[in-house]
Formats: structure tokens, sequence, C-alpha cells
């Protein structure tokens, strides 16, 4: 949105609270001046615009949450093709991205559904030829330039989403040279040391160690120092998530801490986290979408006869038992002992 | 410090942390001339070339004015601190009040205080909210004011409701909550969304299972155990065998 819309949205408001125009305008703006802002003639300051939100009694967090509000109804759409991406419906997000793209759109919408629309073509065109598919990797990267994008200091929401989208995605398929790159990548945020702009700053957090202990855990080798540093975090993450209240995080969370448990035969706390992580799942609201994913990734480190038998058993002994989730948790190993 | 003052300072401490140099970094934004005026604070930065610095380098202009204005979000707060006090998260409310009690009024912290004392949230939030008619708060939401303390209030009062004769108001407040969770990322709203689903009579046999869930992670101070065994005697469904369905289903 640009400053003519707010400038649009403040004389509406100015209209709706039926406020006499000059009493409005009284001791912060001419009338001929704001006249001027009004037809496009000059641009407001932000302390007149500041001013001006002040006597509508908006202060600019309200005013934006207005515009953010009424604006929703655009965002919808993109917010679909997230979640169809997440959910690894490439059709619909394609039906979606070539829908939303038969109407104008910003610069910045359009680069991000060209980049999901080769991230989809990307994922079309793999197979199981590991070299070829390798070089399809690195030319991928290179389109993209998402490495490059990694080294910025400041990010905004979206960015961050995209990145993160992108290293679901592409993470076990790359370098394990590029691993790291994103793994530093989000410990640079747990540390302070790169900022995301936007945001709830409480669930932003959330995310970096759950991105940063999915990065960890994702890769073929990690140090015995990796282990326990990744161990740590999940443990501290997951008490974070009694304060965030946030269902993806506590589902990726419980996943990583319940498959390293079981394949490093752990497996009293493996069970008891793969009760949460298929609950959580449940939580979540999809559970069709997402329980696929699930039943692949937990397929590397317990028999499907296994998981059903380890889930009933949790759920028969929460039914008969008082456990609470978060005194579970606290006690989880922090895989110390267990490089990988 | 004024807003402008802050806001220069930023944009050129930013700046340096990216190491570009002047010219560049107001390239097609303004004349070196006017940056040199804003840093100097002889002119106002106006709205359209701060609008332009957001979009280049990606702030968001909100969290970037309210980081000037060096003030917490007092509405997220106050959501937040009525939020963990229903679930019995008190080591958070006492964060929370402290972080925004320098920027509130003493009435407001009065209220807050009341609240822990009392564990009467929709007492606070009448005090908070003032005008607390149902059809009122949804206007007021719609403008964007006290958005998350209106949601708040919403929960507080749907649970008053329940067991009451005035399903007209439950179902107003359930249609919004209902509405207003498919575009929220706070899964939280589904929890008393769905119970409040299930008494107004809907067909929730999938979202009892969701609510269910969420109940582990949302609620410290009654064990599963209790929580599906007294909603299974109210609805009248065997829940521990829904959710083995659906595992069962999954991995079959």
């Amino acid at each position: 949105m640009d400053i003519n819309q707010y400038v649009y949205e403040i004389e509406s408001l100015r209209i709706e609270k039926k406020i006499n125009q000059d009493v409005f305008l009284k001791n912060i703006v001419s009338d001929r001046q704001y006249r001027r802002y009004l037809n496009h003639e000059s641009v407001m300051t932000l302390d007149v615009f500041l001013k001006l939100l002040r006597r509508l009694e908006y202060d600019i967090t309200s005013f934006l949450t207005y515009i953010e509000q009424k604006q929703l109804d655009k965002k919808k759409p993109l917010f679909d093709i997230r979640s169809a991406m997440i959910d690894f419906d490439y059709n619909k997000a394609k039906t979606l991205i070539n829908n939303l793209q038969q109407t104008t759109q910003t610069n910045d919408i359009d680069a991000m559904l060209t980049l999901y629309l080769k991230l989809i073509d990307f994922y079309e065109k793999l197979d199981i030829n590991k070299d070829s598919d390798n070089r399809k990797v690195s030319t991928f990267l290179k389109e993209t330039h998402v490495l490059d994008s990694l080294d910025a200091r400041y990010f905004s929401a979206e960015k961050f989403s995209s990145i993160n989208l992108l290293m679901n995605k592409i993470f076990n398929r790359v370098e394990p040279l590029h691993q790291k790159n994103f793994l530093d990548f989000y410990s640079d945020f747990i540390e302070g040391k790169k900022f995301l702009l936007d945001g709830d700053t409480l669930e932003n957090i959330q995310m970096f160690y759950s991105y940063f202990c999915a990065a960890t855990f994702g890769r073929s080798y990690i140090s015995e120092d990796e282990a326990e540093k990744g161990g740590r975090y999940i443990k501290d993450a997951i008490q974070l998530t009694r304060e965030s209240l946030m269902t993806y995080n506590l589902m990726a969370l419980n996943y990583l801490n319940s498959s390293m448990c079981y394949l490093h035969k752990l497996n009293k706390d493996g069970k008891k986290s793969l009760f949460y992580t298929l609950m959580s799942v449940i939580a979540a609201g999809n559970y069709q979408g997402i329980f696929p994913s699930f039943k692949l990734a937990f397929s590397d480190v317990i028999s499907k006869n296994d998981l059903i038998q380890d889930f009933i058993s949790e759920l028969e002994k929460h039914l008969n038992n008082d456990t609470q989730y978060y005194e579970e948790a606290k006690a989880y190993n922090d895989l110390s002992t267990c490089a990988g | 410090m004024t807003y402008q003052h802050a806001l220069v300072n930023y944009l050129e401490n930013y700046r340096r942390s990216i190491k570009v140099p002047i010219d560049d970094f107001i390239h097609d934004i303004t004349s070196s001339r006017s940056y040199y005026r804003y840093l100097n604070l002889e002119q106002n930065i106006p709205m359209d070339v701060l609008l332009k610095f957001t979009h280049r380098y990606q702030f968001d202009l909100k969290e970037l004015l309210d980081y000037l204005n060096d003030q917490p979000n007092i509405d997220y707060y106050i959501s937040r601190i009525i939020r963990m006090n229903r679930l019995h998260r008190h080591e958070f409310v006492d964060v929370y009040i402290k972080k925004i009690t320098p920027y509130i009024s003493g009435s407001i912290l009065d209220v807050l205080h009341q609240m822990i004392s009392s564990n009467n949230r929709m007492l606070a939030l009448e005090k908070i909210l003032d005008n607390t008619d149902i059809n009122h708060l949804i206007t007021r939401y719609k403008k964007g004011k006290d958005t998350l303390v209106i949601l708040e209030y919403f929960v507080e009062k749907g649970y008053t409701l329940l067991n009451g004769s005035n399903q007209e108001d439950l179902e107003t407040i359930t249609l919004f909550l209902e509405n207003t969770r498919t575009y929220s990322n706070d899964r939280y709203l589904d929890y008393p969304t769905t119970l409040f689903l299930a008494h107004l009579g809907k067909d929730v046999t999938q979202n009892i299972t969701q609510h269910v869930a969420l109940h582990i992670f949302f609620n410290d101070d009654v064990s599963l155990k209790s929580y599906v065994k007294s909603l299974s005697e109210t609805f009248k469904l065997n829940i521990a065998s829904e959710i083995e369905s659906i595992v069962l289903e999954a991995f079959k």
C-alpha cells in the first residue's frame, strides 16, 4: 500500500467518524495542504500522519492492523498457495498460482510465485538417478539464488517464510556444505546475529529453534556436540511452546525428538514423543494432509506395526493415568551420547 | 527522542551494518541533499520516502514504527496476560505484566492485579474494553482496534454462556471466532471454538478429536484422562476410539 492509500483511509475514517474537517485538521495542517495530500499533489510527512491518526484515536499499530484486516481477503490466495506447497499438493498449488497470475500483482508477489513454480518444476523433474538429481539441485540453487539470500541481516516474515519453505523442500538434497549454510542461518537468529522485522516475536523465536533442530537432525552425519546442542535446543524449544502455543512447532519438535530417540534405541522417550507428535498433528486440524509425510518420515526409524502399537499403548497410559505433557517433555533424554 | 530522530538513526545504523555507501543506499529513493536534511533533522521524512525505504530493505512498517516507538504492543501483552491466566501459566503472566507496567495507566494495572487475585477475567475484560456489546466489539475488531483483547473477551464470554440460556450470543461469538480462526495462525482459537460449536449442537465429530489433542498441550491442569471422560459423557462420543481410528487409518 502506498501513501496515497493511507491518506485515503484517513479521510474515510474521518468521514465515518463524522469529524468536521476544520476540527480534524486544526493545529496540524492547513485545509489547503490537506487537500493537496488528497489530490496527490503533495506527500504527507510522518509527523502529520501520526498526528492525524492520533486525532482519529488510532496509533500506528492499530491503524496498520485495520488496513491489514481490510486486505486480508486479498492475502488469502497466497496463504492457500503456501498451505498447498507445505502439504505437497503441487497440482493444487499450480492451479492457485495460475489463477493468481491472471490478475495484476506486485513485483514481490510475482517474484514469489515464480519461485514457487520453479520449486514445483524442480520436484516434478526429480527422478531416482542420484547424479542427475544432484545436477538439478545445483541448477535450482543457482537459478533461485537462495544461498545468497541467507547472507542478509534483516529479513521480512514473507522472505523468511519463503526461505523456510525452500529449505524444507530441498534440505535433504543439497550438499553437506550448503546444509551447514542453512544451519548457521537459523543459529544466527537464535544468537541474535540476524533479525526478523515483522511477525510475532515469540512465534519467531519458536520458529528459529524448530528450524535449527530440523536442520541439525536432517543431516546425514552430525557430531556428538551437534547432537547434544540439537537435543538441548529441542527441550528448550518445547518449553517455549508453553508460551507460543504453536501446533506446527509442537509436531516438528516432537517428531524430531521421537525419531532421534528411536534411532538411538531410547524407546521410552521415542514412544512418548511419538504419541505427542501424532496428537499435535491431529491438533493442527488438517491431519489428513499432514499424516502422509509423517508416515514416510517415521518409516525410517520404526515399523508401521510397532508405531501403531506404541501409539495405542501411550494413549491407554494417558487415559488411565494423570500424565502431563510438559513434565514428560522436560524429562526427555538430551541425546548427548548419541552422535549420528 | 522524536520519531523522526529515531527513524533516521535506525536507517543510518542499518545502512552502516550492511556497509552500503549513502549514494547506493538512497539510490532511486531520495536525493543525497534531502537525505542529509533528514539526518540533520532539518526536514521531516515524507511518508512516500519512508515507504520506499521499508519496501527496498524489507522492513515491516508497523514493526519498524513500533520499534521506534520503543513501546511494547499493549494489546498483545494484555491479551496474553488474560490467556495465560486462563491457562494457569502464571510465570508468563508475571513476566508480561512487568514488561508493560511502565507503559500502562495505574488503573489498568490495578485491573490486572485484581484479575490475578480474584481470577475474574470477565470483570477485568469489561473494565479494559469499556463497551462490551458483542456487535460493537465485532465492529471495533474490524477497525483493527484492540483486536487481540477482543478475541480473549469472546473466548471468555463464550465459556460463561456454555451453560446458560443465551444461545443467540453464543452463536454470534462462535460464528465470529470460527471465521477469525480460519485466517489466523493462532491455533489456540480452535480449542474454545470447537467446544462452543459442540455446545451449539453443531457436528464436531472430526473437530472434537482436534479439540482433545489441543487440550494436551494447552491445559496443564486437567489431565487428558479426566477431560476425555467428561467430554465423552457430555457429548455421548467415544473419543478415545475416534483418535485410535484416525491413527490406524493414517498408518494402515
